[in-house]
């Protein structure tokens, strides 16, 4: 595994656990508790494990295929976005004619920025795997 | 129909030839990781011409003859 792979395995685990437990709870209406602990866990837990992958691993640069792969994974997470939003927006105010609340408009956002983030680092992790070409 | 080109190289056998040397070093001497010759070698990424270039001059070949068109139908 490159040390490029090992940073966005870094990034993308902490990412996954700690806000599929904070949407899990949203969805099962206990509240997802604090969203600004989950956000200090998710900082904290990426930059420990950065610094252990910069301590313990051979340190490489990116070179042109970690940047093709970087390339591609913000293309398939733009498209995501864009899908996500419209989706989001549909849900709001074109599916259901009751009156969102507020809090509900922070969490879709939330559970946008969210989706766009892992499926970008997912995007790099699969092509990181099966190889990427122009 | 357009026959669809894959870029095919010698750069396994040529390393072989050059002192057995690793793809580590060959990867330093051109700027690249190891996963990207790893990835050259396998087919699996097709370099830039600049990368080429550096692959080549680091086998003192051109890059013809490191790197060949491949047509498929």
């Amino acid at each position: 595994m490159s040390y490029q792979e090992k940073l966005v395995w870094g990034q993308f685990l902490p990412m996954v656990v700690l806000y599929g437990y904070y949407f899990f709870r949203v969805a099962e209406g206990r509240g997802g508790g604090s969203l600004v602990g989950v956000l200090i866990g998710i900082a904290v837990i990426q930059i420990v494990f950065s610094i252990l992958v910069a301590a313990l691993a051979k340190k490489e640069p990116r070179d042109e295929r970690d940047r093709l792969i970087e390339y591609k994974a913000y293309k398939v997470s733009y498209l995501t976005a864009i899908c996500l939003g419209f989706f989001a927006m549909w849900m709001m105010f074109a599916g259901s004619r009751a009156s969102v609340g507020r809090e509900t408009v922070v969490t879709c956002a939330l559970g946008i920025l969210v989706g766009v983030e892992v499926v970008r680092d997912g995007t790099m992790l699969v092509l990181h795997r099966t190889g990427v070409s122009v | 129909m357009k026959a669809k080109m894959k870029i095919g190289n010698q750069v396994r056998r040529l390393r072989f030839e050059h002192g057995e040397m690793t793809q580590q070093a060959l990867a330093e001497k051109v700027g690249a990781t190891r996963q990207t010759v790893l990835a050259i070698e396998g087919a699996k990424y097709a370099p830039s011409l600049e990368l080429a270039f550096r692959i080549a001059d680091a086998f003192g070949m051109g890059v013809e003859e490191v790197f060949q068109r491949e047509y498929s139908e």
